[in-house]
């Protein structure tokens, strides 16, 4: 298991690799995907003139600023193409070469994602500092709401990473799985705290809100940022997270298998 | 807009009635013409497909399973698609298949030194794959394939648009592949000098059913018991005439081609070198492509 284990993480590495040399050739790419991520900052720029110096709903300008900085930081560092990637390949049949290599193709999948993602990490991190530093917000965070911060996006990339790749299974069945992700997009908007922060809602609205995928891997690691979450809520913050991710892994892998067992290699 | 209410899945047999055992180190071409099912097959075969009725067994696993030990001990190779990366060098898929397929590093270095000697692909596997020749690239791709030495290849259309001398050297390879390992080949082509170059059985699959399954030779001396005469004059002579020794089947000026019966050949050859003024004379068999062709459109109009 353990030996199995180490075989799995050392092809993933040379994976990881393989893919990092690629997207440094294709960093214009890079640049483009970041500018659709700029969403955050805009809304900040609007709840600011709202709040106009003071405080509304609990948030003071600082918390605004915080609130979508770290936003933009989270979509940055959890943006997803894999339903691109596995609705183009089982449609076109591309799978099939995948499906020959004796190792699981989600290998191959995730990899390219990290591997892209490790490029990218130092210029999120850039403009998230330059952010922090120009508005002087720097003195609300400390250093347990950063490893708390830390964590939480871990969990939150592998809830979008799997819910991504569930839905772009569904190629499987339907003609175009791409066509959920504008309705996906809006949800993570509306629901997950891009455009109005999650406490901004009634009591019961927010409570309901907070136990989707959505808020798990949007909403509650931007909140361990701004360090107003109490340790209960924490608690169950890395709890949904957890549970999201074990749900959404078993959906997967269960569509995975149902769904090979339909593909038909189309095109050769 | 009926269509986009009722939508109905049709059920076609793309596989229906195929059954065929290979020996260890046999080289079999699998023949048809488009949309018989070939492809297909292969890749139930290699475990891409799951047949929806009747049983596949390949070195004893069943494919569809898709276990580590089987899928190491394949390898398809599909000429219409690239298992390569593209945007890079075919020498960084090779090593990333060294770390999948847990080939020792020794092993790895002593392979890619013979596949690339033996090919001539020094100065090929360090540059992107984006910017190889066609040939250079399937090349590579089939370096890849067997770097891991499968027991068992499969290949669709392993020589499709290259031209005739990279043909050549693709079916060389091969060739030398099943010789040196004993290596058991699956083959299809529509070239079919292929399929001539390299298998001694083949398999002709039509409308998903086989048609023929036997030696190349069989084929041939079954399906058409005429061979091609072909004859060189040194002087015309008139049609008739000629009609009087045997069917006449081309006619132009002093190249005449006959289609005699194979017991008949001696009778028919020798009375023409006594009657006319022969310049030179050769006896051939049908193209093969004509003999399947005129199996499959028979089949065809007997439907």
């Amino acid at each position: 298991m353990i030996r199995e284990f180490h075989r799995s993480f050392l092809i993933w590495c040379h994976m990881l690799a393989l893919h990092m040399s690629v997207a440094l050739t294709y960093r214009a790419q890079a640049a483009i995907w970041m500018v659709g991520g700029l969403v955050p900052l805009a809304m900040m720029l609007i709840w600011l003139e709202i709040a106009n110096d003071g405080v509304v709903g609990g948030y003071n300008r600082s918390d605004f600023i915080l609130y979508f900085l770290g936003m933009f930081f989270v979509r940055q560092a959890t943006s997803v193409w894999v339903l691109f990637t596995l609705d183009r390949s089982i449609r076109r049949g591309e799978l099939s070469l995948l499906l020959l290599r004796p190792i699981p193709p989600i290998l191959q999948h995730s990899a390219e994602h990290i591997g892209e993602l490790i490029l990218r990490i130092p210029i999120i991190i850039s403009i998230f500092l330059a952010g922090v530093i120009l508005t002087g917000v720097g003195s609300q965070i400390s250093c347990t709401s950063i490893l708390l911060f830390s964590f939480a996006l871990i969990g939150a990339w592998l809830i979008v990473f799997n819910l991504y790749y569930c839905l772009g299974l569904l190629a499987f069945w339907i003609g175009n799985a791409i066509a959920f992700d504008p309705l996906l997009f809006s949800l993570y908007t509306m629901l997950g705290g891009t455009i109005i922060p999650l406490d901004m809602f009634p009591a019961g609205v927010r409570m309901a809100l907070s136990y989707l995928p959505f808020a798990a891997a949007l909403d509650f690691p931007v909140q361990l940022l701004l360090g107003k979450l109490d340790v209960r809520e924490i608690g169950l913050g890395f709890t949904v997270q957890a549970a999201w991710v074990i749900v959404l892994s078993l959906i997967r892998s269960t569509l995975w298998y149902a769904g090979l067992k339909r593909y038909s290699a189309a095109g050769a | 807009m009926q269509s986009f209410f009722s939508r109905q899945n049709h059920e076609v047999a793309a596989v229906n009635n195929i059954s065929f055992n290979l020996e260890p180190g046999e080289v079999v071409g699998f023949l048809g013409g488009n949309g018989a099912g070939k492809t297909t097959t292969l890749k139930m075969l290699s475990g891409i497909l799951r047949p929806t009725d009747g049983k596949v067994t390949v070195l004893g696993f069943d494919p569809f399973e898709r276990r580590r030990e089987f899928l190491k001990s394949i390898s398809l190779v599909l000429g219409q698609k690239q298992q390569l990366a593209w945007d890079l060098a075919p020498v960084d898929s090779f090593l990333l298949n060294r770390v999948i397929y847990d080939i020792p590093e020794s092993d790895y270095r002593q392979r890619v030194g013979e596949l690339t000697e033996l090919m001539a692909l020094e100065d090929v596997i360090h540059r992107p794959v984006r910017k190889l020749s066609l040939g250079e690239r399937m090349k590579c791709e089939l370096a890849l394939a067997l770097l891991h030495r499968p027991k068992l290849l499969f290949l669709d259309e392993p020589t499709i648009g290259l031209d005739v001398n990279m043909q050549q050297a693709v079916r060389s390879y091969i060739a030398d592949y099943n010789q040196r390992y004993q290596a058991t080949i699956l083959l299809t082509s529509h070239y079919m000098s292929d399929v001539e170059a390299l298998a001694h059985r083949v398999i002709v699959v039509d409308q998903a059913e086989i048609v023929f399954d036997g030696d190349l030779r069989g084929l041939v001396t079954v399906n058409e018991p005429r061979k091609v005469l072909r004859l060189w004059l040194s002087s015309p002579v008139k049609q008739e005439i000629l009609r009087g020794y045997a069917k006449v089947s081309r006619y132009e000026g002093l190249e005449v081609n006959f289609l005699v019966e194979r017991n008949d050949v001696p009778r028919v050859v020798s009375k023409l070198l006594a009657e006319l003024p022969v310049a030179d004379i050769s006896i051939e068999e049908e193209p093969i492509e004509r003999i399947i062709g005129s199996l499959l459109s028979g089949r065809a109009s007997n439907r």
